[in-house]
């Protein structure tokens, strides 16, 4: 469904250890992102067990989750990367659609 | 965007991916002004440490483990018994108990006794063979020399690039990064021709001048395909480790605002694989595909096979046994169970256990005592192993009490320094500290203008000096100009080392006006906290170490070493403030523990600190011993005489244990507290040579027992702590800190070669980062072999960290559990775990897997007072 006046793009979600952000970060911006947030301290559970939140004193031990969003086209290549990284680093990458109102940020 | 941009984009994405994935081989390697201990292994902490010791065995033809002679040396020494080695051999093989006894000549010998004589008497296998890179498999391959040429050539080139603050003239085009800095002047550099001859230059000329395609492209030319890319950049990586560690770090560690050039890991491999193929293209029209070798170079297995052969022999032998082929076929079929790096793994083993069982020996199981008395002053350290004996020497001099806590007190800043341009970050580097904090006179008006004029004039003046030096010309002018002020300065610093040459200058210490750390927020400025933020930091450096009682005088106490003519100073400094001297964070740990604001918020939270308290903070220098205080000025006069006591103790402490280390450091003793200002001393002093464990708990448990500089020790309440923060917190950082300086200072002693920084008088310090041994070549990583050893003879124990935890076992494991981190250390072997719930019962061991055993030493006979932690 597109709401007026709004752009179709693609949404990706990347949670990796917090030691793989920078890494990350050059693979959203080697593929023509334009900008991604990163929220440090995520804490769940999952395929590989418990990970504890933000912890005192270690801004890398814990998890983090990258978000960047860009056109559709640019996906494929993106997520071609994050997969290769992930065949050594655990780690989930979600795709899904979303819409923007200001497109030229994310192009 | 077309079809083929997407594929390029495409490629260049994964290409990046595999590069970051490759670089797991080297370790981050930090700039040499805030030299920081990494695990050398540490991105191969995935897996368990056998695993990443196989894996640099591989990559980077290293040595994981002392050699079997130096072992067998140590055991003839005693540092290991015949029982260590029985009970090793059996936890690296625990079916070998239920092998069948071996007949010989109508005796019966275990499969134990075989190892044992093996492990002790058996040859050696060679040493490991690296892989080699793509260029080095092809039929006509590139040979050791000219893979050397092309690491020298890359090594200057990355030289002259990285430069951060030392060359007036910098390269041009860095803007372009490694790899397009080069490929733009490359037509201009004649040793490029010499290095891969015309045609390789001119297939050079043709190749794209971004790092991602260039390295794309010279890999399709060598052909090799995608799935094989990791492993060909692991082994290109591996050829110049150095410059990988700083690529690696610039990749993942450097701060945003880092003002040096680009310096990428795919910027490195795109211009060695380029260089290595435009050599191969130079000298063939058609490389790539069939023409590679399909088996690595690289074959432990064949030689570990001719290696059996001479074990069996030695240990038919060594049992006497007669010429029976069925008793050495007996005897190679239980030596087949122990290849080279199980061997290693015993004897490794055998050594850790010696020293746990040594260490927990000296703390057994007692009814605790609580503190009655209220302690004339107390002192905090860091958990430096080097605080161990200044703590011990002071407490033994009056009713002190001290406590451990990481040296950058819990407060993560960016320390701006009066008159200082910079904010330089003070805490551990697993910490982004987000804040602040200037140092400001204390009053207004006072002698801080001039003080800063005059200090702005010198910075001018030594601006002026080394520009000067760096220039083509100037230099001859200079050596005229200031020859006769410098040649007497450089002769009687050499004639009298030791001797503190005065400033004329008027920036000296004696001229600084006094000063205080502004911790509280200012408007319009991101300098200083909150009251909220001030609290929290409060709260958490008292509960993290179990803080309830408080002495009228508390000393917050961080460290530093000053030495001269040492690139590896920041190496001796506080590695919890990032390699940086520690008296700041002392400064704003008691600023923040005197403020009022903070104090009337923690009583309501129900941490009330008496009125009569006051943190003053101080600063240990570790090269002479020395405890200077620091904000004298700010401490209320009811406090002065409390303090005038504790700086005369300490001041004793410091001579006792400067005389201590005396015994520890080859030259002459009566020198020792001078050694730092010496500039020909290369051992100014151990640093944190010889560190192996780590314990966390009350002092109790430690107190008055020799550790001999050996132990970090964090203090620790458990009662205190019923959800376990305070311990996942120290579990989770200092910790995991402590493991980095204890696996640096492992690799740098068994493999100085590989993961040490080799000879210190042949360093050459290079643009500000790092140090070469020469005038080209590879970066050095690591710690000089000098810091770790005499001679041939490592003065460092090289052992695999061990946590010795007061702390319910159940909330030790809990903690594990749901920390990353902790599972892939403690699970996978780099840190071995001892745990009890309290100072009343015996301390229980955990296996990697997680089962908890209760400890009983190797040997019946160790009693408190026959152990010593010095090491042999």
């Amino acid at each position: 469904m597109n709401w007026h006046g709004l752009t179709p793009m693609a949404k990706i979600e990347v949670i990796v250890d917090g030691d793989q952000v920078p890494v990350v970060r050059d693979l959203f911006l080697g593929a023509g992102a334009t900008g991604y947030t990163a929220l440090g301290g995520v804490s769940g559970f999952g395929h590989s067990g418990y990970h504890e939140g933000r912890l005192h004193f270690n801004d890398r031990a814990g998890l983090a989750m990258l978000i960047t969003v860009v056109p559709t086209e640019k996906v494929e290549s993106l997520v071609a990367g994050v997969r290769r990284l992930l065949e050594d680093h655990h780690g989930v990458v979600f795709v899904s659609e979303t819409q923007v109102s200001r497109p030229e940020y994310f192009s | 965007m077309s079809i083929l941009d997407h594929e390029t984009a495409s490629r260049s994405v994964s290409l990046l991916a595999d590069v970051s994935r490759a670089t797991d081989v080297v370790a981050p390697l930090w700039p040499l002004t805030g030299f920081v201990a990494v695990n050398p292994l540490g991105g191969l902490q995935r897996s368990s440490f056998d695993d990443a010791a196989r894996s640099v065995r591989r990559w980077l033809g290293a040595r994981t483990h002392l050699d079997l002679e130096a072992f067998r040396a140590d055991h003839a020494r005693g540092r290991t018994t015949d029982t260590d080695l029985r009970r090793a051999i059996l936890t690296s093989d625990p079916s070998l108990g239920s092998v069948p006894d071996l007949p010989v000549d109508g005796r019966a010998v275990t499969a134990l006794e075989v190892v044992r004589l093996d492990l002790l008497h058996g040859p050696q296998a060679p040493a490991p063979q690296r892989e080699v890179t793509a260029g080095q498999r092809l039929a006509v391959p590139v040979t050791d020399a000219e893979a050397a040429a092309i690491d020298a050539y890359l090594g200057a080139w990355c030289a002259v690039h990285v430069d951060e603050a030392v060359a007036a003239w910098h390269a041009p085009d860095r803007e372009r990064g490694l790899f397009g800095a080069w490929h733009a002047l490359a037509p201009h550099d004649r040793r490029l021709t010499r290095l891969v001859g015309r045609r390789g230059r001119a297939w050079i000329a043709g190749q794209p001048g971004r790092a991602e395609p260039g390295l794309d492209r010279a890999l399709q030319t060598l052909g090799i395909d995608d799935d094989r890319r990791v492993d060909e950049f692991r082994a290109q990586l591996a050829r110049v480790p150095g410059w990988a560690g700083y690529a690696h770090w610039y990749d993942e560690w450097a701060p945003a605002d880092h003002p040096g050039p680009v310096f990428r890991s795919v910027e490195l491999l795109a211009l060695r694989v380029t260089l290595e193929t435009a050599l191969v293209a130079g000298r063939c029209s058609r490389v790539g595909g069939a023409s590679f070798r399909t088996q690595p170079v690289a074959d432990d297995a064949r030689a570990e096979a001719q290696t059996l052969e001479a074990r069996t022999t030695v240990v038919v032998d060594r049992l006497g046994a007669s010429d029976d082929l069925r008793i050495a076929a007996d005897v190679r079929q239980v030596l087949e169970r122990f290849p080279e790096h199980r061997r290693a793994a015993a004897w490794l083993t055998a050594q850790e256990d010696n020293f746990r069982d040594r260490l927990l020996t000296l703390m057994p199981p007692r009814v605790p005592t609580p503190d009655t008395e209220r302690p004339a002053a107390q002192a905090v350290f860091c958990i430096d192993v080097r605080s161990e004996g200044l703590r011990r020497h002071l407490e033994a001099l009056g009713p002190y009490q001290t406590l451990g806590f990481a040296g950058f007190f819990g407060v993560p800043m960016r320390w701006r320094a009066l008159g200082s341009a910079v904010a330089e970050a003070r805490a551990p580097v697993l910490v982004v500290p987000r804040h602040e904090i200037a140092e400001r006179p204390q009053a207004e008006p006072d002698g801080s203008s001039s003080y800063l004029a005059r200090r702005r004039a010198t910075n001018g003046a030594v601006e002026a000096f080394h520009a000067a030096k760096r220039g083509v010309g100037s230099p001859f002018a200079l050596a005229e100009a200031s020859g006769w002020l410098a040649g007497p300065v450089a002769l009687l610093r050499t004639l009298g080392p030791g001797i503190r040459l005065p400033g004329a200058d008027g920036t000296g210490p004696a001229n600084r006006p006094p000063t205080a750390a502004a911790v509280r927020a200012e408007q319009d400025t991101r300098s200083g906290f909150s009251l909220e933020e001030r609290a929290l930091f409060a709260e958490t450096i008292l509960q993290t170490m179990g803080m309830h009682h408080f002495a009228p005088l508390v000393v917050l106490c961080g460290h530093a070493s000053r030495t001269v003519n040492n690139p590896h100073a920041s190496s001796l400094d506080c590695g919890a403030c990032g390699g940086a001297p520690g008296g700041a964070s002392a400064r704003v740990a008691a600023a923040i523990l005197n403020d009022p604001e903070v104090r009337d918020l923690l009583r309501e939270r129900g941490l009330a600190l008496p009125e009569d308290t006051w943190f003053v903070a101080a600063e240990h220098e570790t090269v002479s011993d020395t405890v200077t205080i620091l904000d004298r000025e700010l401490v209320p006069d009811e406090h002065l005489s409390a303090l005038s006591r504790v700086e005369h103790d300490v001041a004793t402490a410091g001579r006792r244990l400067a005389e201590e280390r005396a015994r520890r450091l080859p030259g002459d003793p009566a020198k020792v507290r001078r050694r730092g200002s010496d500039w020909a001393q290369v051992r100014p002093e151990w640093g944190l040579a010889g560190n192996a464990a780590f314990v966390v708990g009350p002092r109790s448990i430690t107190a008055e027992l020799d550790l001999a500089s050996r132990v970090f020790l964090h203090s620790y309440e458990a009662e205190g702590d019923p959800d376990g923060a305070a311990l996942e917190t120290i579990m989770t950082a200092p910790l995991v800190v402590g493991q980095w300086i204890s696996a640096q200072y492992y690799f740098s002693t068994v493999d100085p070669d590989t993961f040490g920084a080799g000879d210190k008088t042949l360093h050459n310090p290079i643009g500000g980062i790092g140090v070469m041994l020469g005038e080209s070549g590879d970066l050095e990583v690591g710690l000089p072999m000098q810091s770790v050893a005499v001679g041939s003879r490592p003065v460092h124990e090289p052992l695999r960290l061990l946590a010795v935890i007061q702390a319910p076992l159940d909330r030790i494991e809990v903690i594990i559990g749901r920390n990353d981190v902790l599972r892939e250390l403690i699970g996978g072997g780099w840190i071995h775990v001892v745990g009890r719930s309290s100072a009343s019962e015996r301390w229980s061991v955990r296996s990697p897997g997680g089962t908890w055993t209760t400890w009983w030493p190797a040997e019946d006979d160790l009693v408190p007072t026959n152990v010593t932690l010095e090491v042999p």
